[in-house]
């Protein structure tokens, strides 16, 4: 194995990323228009791309230990390279770099909505609550109520 | 009872007056009126006994509150911040943009071009003088481009860097913060002295909290509120005070190193609801004392490269901090030492020196790059930090993940530095042995008077230095010269700083040690070249000097081996290899070099043309990044305003039901009236 097949294994990880950045897109807008089934299909698509990144993490180890790379950081790798490949490993390094962030920051964004959502629904189950408690307190009264009678101060302000 | 609803109804329709009449105010938060049902007095009493059913007295009035979200309220001002940097970023893209842009102007890409076309010329035509002139020609135009580049690069870092006449971005920024922070103060002490009195001044924080988020475009921040202060006094009732603290947000987590700007100190006020027991200063005015104080913030540019004594140091960092604040070293733009606090008097901006600023309250250096500064916390967003971040960071150059304007300064540096290596080397011959290829460069950097000079340098054109002005040590003449009467001879390495008591020549070829400045401009084959300092050398814009046709040097030869090899320089694949030098300038190594980092491979035409493309991957990310961030932020938005904003249905429907509950009340009122006059003129009830 070659510091040529790192290259090649890294832009592979870069691609996935990616295309995990446009389904985080789509996730985005779908998490804003509450687009559930949109969502599970993202999830899907992001399950499949999880897979394959393992399969390239296990190939990217076994190219690491093959040329002696252990516990380097992909600086370090790039500092040990052949002159030869160095470049193209520093680019290569660099896109992976940049795909991460920018998959990084768009998740960021999307849990940001899903909170927002949670907190949403967590506000309105506690409305519902309320609701629900004031409504068998109000059947209660009516309960109690005389037949014929009403309230005249029977609102809710 | 009756009573009580008419006046709840009564302040209902108030409420909701306001809230209609305010829809369309900025900032404005709807308001509610808090109610409680008022409790029996006992059990039992006098006129009620046990067996009947307890009703209660009605209905009290505790306040009107306003209907906030604290959880919407931080969401709204982390993804304000988070939108700002992006958008800071974006717009400083677009003008690093404007300069590189080659689709509406003489390009750079263009000329390397007509450079190469002209070499590949003048290959088939050595010897003809007219031919090299267009070659030289065309690089002058290339330097001339790569010149208009620089200084428009610079001219966009000054703009955004903090200036003296305070018109930059970063000093309207930071002036903008200092302001808001002072007016933030300011309404907060107004806020608390109507609390005191029992006024719950909504419509003033309501101005404060539209303060707060604006200020969290520019810095990120937190803000912690607590409404009431419990009392501490038997009989005392809680005090209405506000006390409120913004804190930075920053790369350390630990609350307990949080930054505070702005901070109201927690007190026992000596207040009632019902304005009785308030505490008076001598003038009568609510004594809060210097309870609330706050930092104003400040930005300059540092050096960051000791060993570059010169006072331009372009690539400075720009360093944010905050007052009251010093680095270990006890320097660094200190302006001021200490807390501006708010006096029991008016809002006066009291400068006290005696109060002593948090010990753990740290430098910024929003870059993060230390360069042996104390600089060990980052904040993390806002437009400040977008700033910051595109002022000071340099990508690969100094290991972020910004491209910053030094990134495309270095980039073009870089390239520049290839070129006139390559050429310079190319242009010398193999023969004889041992020529000076100062003789051959045809490219040379200029050194500005009093720069010290980064490598040891060899002057590629004369320079004469006045009375008073010093030669270095460590300059090595090459020819046998006579200064201030001592001679001095041809090599001698041991010259030591000679101070000229009059003016001397130093001519082409003469050795100046690293670290030396002169007060004379310097030209000089060694480089570091940048896209600022290259020129094309005084021998070959003299024509003194050709380009070399054969680097075997053959007089009256017809050979074009050098030629066709410059040109092969031109469109040969290489890997662009640099270093930093201690000075802070960056360099190309050769491959293999120590201490040599790859940045691309290419030709020079590729190169430059990736300088672009990586612009346009930046902004490509960056404007998507923004598009998401500007989508989440108008989501939070929505779900701010559905909690705080005012519905005009539901204020004129709520206005409807007041209405019809104070007609239900009056109603209350009559019904009973009638009932006592059944009871007064009928004599025995029921008869």
């Amino acid at each position: 194995m070659t510091t040529k097949d790192l290259i090649n294994v890294l832009m592979d990880i870069s691609k996935i990323f990616t295309s995990l950045i446009q389904i985080q897109r789509v996730k985005l807008n779908a998490s804003l228009e509450n687009d559930m089934v949109k969502l599970e299909g993202c999830l899907k698509k992001e399950q499949a791309a999880s897979m394959e990144l393992k399969g390239l993490e296990r190939r990217r180890i076994q190219i690491v230990e093959s040329l002696g790379y252990e516990g380097l950081t992909l600086d370090e790798m790039v500092d040990r390279a052949d002159d030869e490949y160095s470049a193209d490993l520093y680019n290569a390094v660099s896109v992976l770099r940049d795909s991460t962030n920018n998959f990084s920051k768009l998740s960021d964004e999307v849990r940001t909505v899903i909170e927002l959502n949670l907190a949403n629904l967590n506000m309105l189950l506690s409305q519902r609550a309320a609701q629900a408690a004031n409504q068998m307190n109000s059947q209660n009264i009516e309960r109690k109520k005389p037949i014929g009678s009403t309230s005249i101060t029977d609102f809710k302000a | 009872m009756a009573q009580l609803a008419l006046q709840y109804n009564q302040k209902g329709l108030d409420v909701s007056g306001q809230n209609a009449t305010n829809a369309r105010t900025p900032g404005y938060t709807r308001q509610r009126l808090d109610m409680m049902s008022m409790n029996l007095r006992g059990l039992s009493g006098f006129y009620m006994t046990g067996a009947n059913p307890n009703i209660g007295f009605g209905v009290e009035l505790t306040g009107v509150s306003q209907l906030r979200d604290k959880f919407l309220d931080i969401q709204y001002r982390d993804q304000n911040a988070k939108v700002a940097t992006t958008e800071m970023i974006n717009h400083i893209q677009d003008l690093i943009t404007d300069v590189l842009d080659e689709t509406d102007k003489e390009a750079v890409s263009a000329q390397i071009s007509k450079i190469r076309s002209a070499i590949s010329n003048y290959s088939t035509r050595v010897g003809e003088n007219e031919h090299e002139e267009i070659v030289k020609a065309e690089f002058q135009s290339l330097l001339n481009l790569l010149h208009r580049n620089h200084t428009d690069l610079k001219k966009t870092r000054m703009d955004l860097q903090p200036s003296e006449d305070g018109q930059s971005t970063m000093s309207l920024e930071v002036k903008k913060c200092n302001e808001l922070l002072q007016n933030i103060a300011r309404i907060t002490k107004q806020i608390t002295m109507s609390r005191a009195l029992g006024n719950p001044a909504l419509e003033m924080l309501d101005q404060r909290n539209l303060m707060i988020d604006e200020l969290s475009k520019h810095l990120p921040i937190s803000v912690k509120y607590t409404d009431r202060v419990s009392p501490t006094e038997p009989g005392e009732k809680s005090a209405f005070v506000d006390y409120i603290k913004i804190t930075l947000n920053d790369s350390d987590k630990d609350p307990s190193n949080d930054i505070v700007l702005l901070e109201e100190q927690q007190y026992n006020i000596k207040a009632r609801q019902d304005g009785a027991n308030i505490k008076l200063d001598n003038n009568g005015n609510i004594d809060i004392g210097d309870t609330l104080y706050f930092r104003q913030i400040g930005a300059e540019v540092i050096k960051t490269h000791t060993n570059n004594p010169a006072g331009e140091d372009m690539y400075g960092k720009t360093k944010l901090y905050v007052t009251g604040i010093e680095n270990n070293a006890g320097e660094g733009g200190i302006l001021n030492k200490g807390i501006f606090t708010l006096s029991s008097k008016d809002i006066p901006k009291v400068f006290d020196s005696t109060k002593t600023p948090d010990a753990d309250v740290q430098l910024y250096d929003v870059s993060g790059v230390q360069d042996g500064y104390n600089a060990n916390k980052t904040i993390v967003d806002g437009s400040i930090k977008g700033t910051l971040d595109m002022i000071n960071k340099e990508g690969p150059f100094d290991g972020t993940k910004v491209n910053g304007i030094g990134f495309y300064e270095k980039s073009m540096d870089l390239l520049v530095d290839k070129m006139a290596k390559v050429f310079n080397s190319l242009n010398t011959p193999n023969k004889p042995a041992n020529l000076d290829p100062t003789d051959y460069a045809l490219f040379t950097a200029e050194v500005p008077k009093n720069k010290p000079l980064v490598l040891d340098s060899v002057l590629s054109s004369p320079i004469t230095l006045k009375t008073g002005d010093k030669i270095p040590a460590g300059t090595v003449f090459n020819e046998t010269i006579t200064i201030n009467g001592t001679t001095y001879n041809k090599g001698d390495t041991s010259v030591g700083d000679i101070t000229l008591t009059g003016d001397v020549t130093l001519k082409e070829g003469t050795k100046l040690k690293k670290g030396a400045s002169v007060n004379a401009t310097v030209f000089t084959h060694s480089g570091p070249f940048t896209a600022e300092n290259i020129r094309i050398s005084e021998r070959w814009r003299r024509s003194e000097i050709k380009m070399t046709p054969s680097k075997e040097n053959q007089p009256g030869s017809k050979q074009n081996d050098n030629i066709l090899a410059m040109l092969a320089a031109m469109e040969e694949s290489r890997s662009y290899n640099w270093k930093r030098l201690d000075s802070g300038d960056v360099v190309t190594t050769l491959v293999g070099e120590a201490g040599g980092k790859p940045l691309f491979k290419g030709n020079m035409q590729e190169f430059y043309t990736n300088i672009g493309v990586t612009l346009g991957v930046d902004k490509r990310s960056t404007d998507t990044l923004r598009k998401a961030q500007n989508q989440v932020k108008d989501a939070i938005s929505f779900n701010k305003d559905q909690v705080s904003g005012v519905d005009q249905n539901e204020e004129t429907a709520a206005m409807l039901q007041y209405n019809q509950a104070y007609k239900a009340a009056a109603r209350v009122m009559t019904a009973m009236d009638e009932m006592l006059d059944t009871l007064m003129n009928t004599g025995r009830v029921g008869r």
